[in-house]
């Protein structure tokens, strides 16, 4: 934590609180959309887990996709989410699948593979706790692979791809300029 | 005369010395500062000034130190200060934004932190804030909520936290850039009596005329980055002939546009009101709740007229300009476009008329690029000619394939302009175009305008800049005291003191003169003294808090952490519930905890909740038409959907499963206070105080989130793109993201400027706490009471 900049911090802080906002714009199109289209609330979990890539690919410190999706979650939850205290288990456990991906290229690699490994991993986590407390078990097996199927591949475009592109278009805007995403394309060059 | 009132002493050691100071950010092929020598004395007061853009703000940041700690460039050269400014919060900082400079949400706290950052006893807290803030004559409770504060009163609120830091040397970095006459008056008081306690002060001004007098030196960056050190005296020789290119040609332009109407600036008739009106306001009021912007409003625009909107801060300028734009309906009155209520024309055709300047424009941006957006289409690599020579216009044409948002703020706003002139509209109204604007580019948005005018436009625009009003202005509309103090010619304006002064406008007309006492306070003399700055109530700033029930139960009196630690244990026993009988016992303790301890008002909790309550509704019907049944129970097969009762229990348990978190997430949103919880992580639970205080500056930002999302939509709809509601969150992604990433890179050099770095940002123990939060003997019996009853109750009610 000494290695982050105040920057850094209030960045994470920033970012995630918008998008904890759009969380919570994502609970209610989730609460009427029709629900017997599983499918559909299946593509729907990757925008959930954007906070991790989005804040993790600009700053590129440990433990800033953990820290995001757990703050973005507890914004979900003060603006009167409909999951309750839940929502900070999801973000906990969804933040730390999203943290393991980059832990696995000794946060250095952040590229396009580690942000879809990172989405994928987080939905796995969603997916977990919709099996086991949102009623996932109690559904037909059929729907139930489908489910985590589409699940995952949404993890992995809207919570992997999507923030990343987010993240590239903000630093050719050049808002970016102090942050770690800058420095390490200077050095690439 | 008192001790205060001698100038600087010519034999003595300077304070700090520069010598061959030179600045260069990361990319940049040339330094921003160049080879900059000069001696700052004890008690002299430095003016720093030059066109915008030339790198004031840089000089004065690397000065304080702030570059390269805060903000990454390169520095080179020397810079000695005195042995006793090195310790921090020695050099004070007032920063140009007022509303991105604040990381607490009370006055207390706020000033609290920079004692804090110095390790100061939290006792000698409470005495340090009240002298401060007696300093700068701010007259509020230590409790209040700064958010509400007008833009005056929030830079006075700057200068008090760092002078109770003790700071002998103050830097204010265009401390009045936005705020009204008086405000900015009285900030110039609040510098010249900075000067006679002797405090050592340098100031970037643009509009310096008022402080001259009390200036010692002057420091001119030019536009390639040299300083130059003068005297006042050689400052207003030098600025009576044109001395650079850029003013050159400001004067021929001028000149130029005079010869072509044969009018004599600043001598600038109302010209006489022809045909029908284009627009109409009549007897118009606004109300937000039961509180009254403005009421009785009433005046009509016609074709060619230049005018002014003037007034205080606060005063509901912005939202008068949104309802003329038909972007904010009045509560009552009317108001017609073209004789037709505005309301009732279509938004397409509502827009060909009315062209609108927000004050960040880049919320106007609809493109990736600078071409496509002047061309309003995108064009592809080869840009066209004609958009070329549009961009030329306004000295975009080096910039056609970039984005955006990666120019200048003037060169943005020249963009936003240059769009809207590029089509034909007949009222173009503007909310402040020379907002964080340097002169050159400020020249060439109101040459423009008035050329619109010449053609028999019609030209709104709200502006805090008298002198602007003075050249341009052919009638001036004053809004003050929730009332449309005057409407006419500025000559009649300037001849009612009366009403300059109810509006605040009262600015270079008497020369500054302040006393100070010897406890330090200020002895105002000038009119400015009788009237009270106003606060600002936004409409959508959240509704404070009143000491409800909640917030004196005995859930509120339990140490947050500790308190959110224990519902979150209860929350996870209740999402291993599988019977209803083990989730009635969960519910219990859920209420028993909400509304026995926490003292929750049932009535307000289930109006807050309603909308939840609806979602899980529709829960329910999922499970019972979806739901898989186990051999043996009944179910009905109708259409696709799988109806059993069955399924409709399981629902049931999941919804209740779920919902009973969602109480004990709102007991604790409304027992505890957030500051209170953030600066626990940090006293209690010894987090860096660099994540606890980001979070908490962090949480300063949620309150302007509406704010801007409000004016963002507003300027979709004037552009007529706002997309379908689905679709907005990607369209609106990428300025407001950007936006939030400048704004907290603006706070976390303000928090650093007042000595958040090092220890007392990285050490739990790196500070003292004007909060304490102690953990105490009843947050463990109710830590411990919730554990033995939930586990007990639970194992009980499982094994049966």
């Amino acid at each position: 934590m000494t290695a982050w900049k105040l920057r850094d911090v209030i960045v994470m802080v920033v970012l995630a609180i918008v998008t904890g906002a759009l969380y919570k714009v994502w609970d209610i199109l989730y609460a009427v959309i029709p629900t017997t289209a599983y499918a559909g609330q299946a593509t729907m979990t990757g925008l959930w887990l954007i906070a991790s890539v989005l804040v993790a690919y600009i700053i590129r410190r440990p433990g800033a996709a953990l820290l995001a999706e757990l703050i973005a979650a507890s914004v979900e939850l003060l603006l009167g989410g409909q999951w309750g205290l839940s929502n900070l288990v999801a973000g906990l456990i969804q933040g730390i699948g999203a943290e393991l991906a980059f832990c696995l290229f000794f946060y250095r690699g952040y590229h396009i593979v580690s942000c879809i490994l990172s989405g994928v991993l987080a939905s796995a986590a969603a997916v977990l706790q919709w099996y086991f407390q949102y009623g996932g078990n109690e559904l037909t097996a059929g729907t139930e692979v489908a489910y985590i199927v589409i699940a995952l591949c949404s993890g992995a475009v809207l919570g992997g791809i999507l923030p990343k592109l987010v993240a590239d278009a903000l630093y050719k805007a050049g808002v970016l300029r102090n942050f770690a995403i800058a420095r390490q394309r200077a050095m690439a060059r | 005369m008192n001790r205060h009132q001698q100038g600087p002493v010519a034999d003595v050691l300077p304070v700090l010395s520069v010598h061959n100071l030179s600045v260069t950010y990361g990319d940049d092929a040339t330094p921003t500062i160049v080879d900059c020598t000069f001696d700052v004395f004890p008690g002299e007061c430095v003016l720093v000034t030059g066109p915008s853009g030339s790198g004031k703000s840089t000089l004065a940041m690397a000065l304080a130190g702030i570059i390269p700690r805060s903000i990454e460039a390169e520095v080179s050269g020397e810079m000695i200060w005195q042995s006793s400014l090195q310790q921090p919060g020695k050099i004070g900082y007032v920063f140009q934004d007022p509303d991105a400079q604040f990381c607490m949400l009370t006055v207390a706290d706020e000033i609290a932190f920079g004692l804090e950052n110095l390790q100061i006893p939290r006792e000698e807290m409470p005495a340090k804030t009240e002298a401060s803030l007696r300093r700068v004559d701010l007259d509020v409770a230590p409790s209040d909520h700064h958010a509400n504060f007008s833009g005056g009163m929030k830079q006075k609120l700057a200068i008090a936290s760092a002078l109770a830091m003790d700071c002998e040397f103050l830097i204010l970095d265009e401390p009045t850039a936005n705020l009204d006459p008086l405000a900015t008056r009285q900030i110039f008081e609040q510098i010249v009596a900075l000067r006679r306690m002797g405090r050592t002060l340098l100031i970037v001004e643009h509009k310096y005329s008022p402080l001259l007098p009390f200036v010692d030196k002057v420091l001119r960056v030019d536009a390639d980055g040299r300083v130059t050190s003068l005297r006042p005296g050689e400052l207003s020789r030098t600025l009576g002939r044109p001395s650079t290119n850029g003013e050159m040609a400001v004067e021929i332009g001028k000149n130029h546009l005079a010869i072509a109407w044969g009018a004599e600036m600043g001598a600038l008739a109302m010209p006489r009101p022809a045909g029908k009106p284009l627009l109409a306001v009549a007897d118009a009021a606004l109300c937000y709740g039961d509180k009254t912007i403005w009421s009785g409003v009433s005046f009509t625009l016609h074709k060619g007229e230049f005018v002014a909107i003037v007034g205080p801060n606060g005063a509901g300028k912005s939202s008068l300009l949104e309802v003329m734009g038909g972007l904010l309906p009045v509560t009552s009155g009317e108001v017609r476009l073209w004789d037709t209520p505005v309301g009732r024309i279509r938004e397409a055709t509502r827009y060909q008329t009315i062209a609108y300047g927000f004050q960040n424009p880049e919320y106007q941006f609809l493109f990736e690029r600078v071409a496509d957006e002047m061309a309003g289409r995108v064009v592809g690599d080869d840009v066209p000619s004609k958009v070329l020579a549009q961009l030329a216009e306004f000295g975009l044409e080096n910039h056609a394939t970039a984005s955006p948002y990666a120019l200048s703020q003037g060169q943005k706003r020249r963009l936003a302009v240059g769009v809207m002139l590029r089509d034909d509209h007949d009222l173009f109204l503007f909310d402040e175009p020379t907002y964080g604007q340097d002169k050159a580019s400020e020249e060439t948005i109101l040459c423009r305008l008035q050329q619109l005018q010449a053609a028999g436009k019609t030209v709104v625009t709200i502006t805090h800049d008298m002198a602007l009003v003075k050249r341009y202005a052919t009638r001036v509309l004053v809004l003050a005291d929730g009332q449309l103090l005057f409407d006419g010619t500025v000559k009649d304006l300037y001849a009612r003191e009366d009403i300059l002064q109810r509006a605040h406008l009262l600015d270079d007309v008497r020369p500054l003169h302040v006393g100070v006492k010897e406890d330090g306070a200020l002895v105002r003399q000038s009119v400015a003294a009788t009237a009270r700055p106003v606060r600002v109530e936004r409409n959508d700033e959240m509704h404070p808090r009143d000491r409800k029930a909640a917030a004196r139960s005995p859930l509120a009196a339990i140490h947050p952490g500790v308190k959110l630690l224990t519902l979150v244990y209860i929350a996870v026993f209740t999402l291993f519930t599988n019977s209803f009988r083990e989730l009635a016992v969960m519910w219990v303790v859920t209420l028993v905890v909400t509304f026995g301890l926490g003292w929750c008002n049932p009535w307000r909790a289930l109006k807050r909740l309603s909308v939840v309550l609806a979602m899980y509704v529709i829960y329910l019907w999922t499970f019972a038409a979806n739901a898989a049944t186990p051999p043996g129970y009944h179910y009905e097969n109708v259409l696709w959907f799988h109806l059993s009762l069955y399924g409709l229990w399981q629902g049931l348990i999941i919804a209740l499963r779920t919902f009973s978190t969602v109480v004990l997430a709102y007991a604790f949103v409304e027992t505890t206070d957030g500051t209170d919880f953030v600066v626990s992580l940090s006293q209690s639970f010894h987090l860096p105080p660099k994540l606890a205080y980001g979070v908490m500056a962090g949480t300063g930002f949620l309150q302007r989130v509406n704010h801007e999302l409000r004016t963002f939509r507003m300027a979709r709809r004037v552009r007529g793109r706002q997309g379908w509601w689905v679709t907005r969150p990607v369209s609106y992604a990428l300025p407001m993201l950007s936006q939030s990433i400048r704004l907290s890179e603006r706070l976390a050099t303000a928090m650093e400027a007042r000595g958040f770095y090092g220890k007392p940002a990285n050490h739990w123990n790196g500070r003292t706490y004007f909060r304490r939060i102690p953990f105490r003997l009843w947050d463990f019996l109710f830590a411990g009471l919730c554990a033995v009853v939930v586990i007990g109750v639970f194992i009980a009610v499982s094994s049966r």
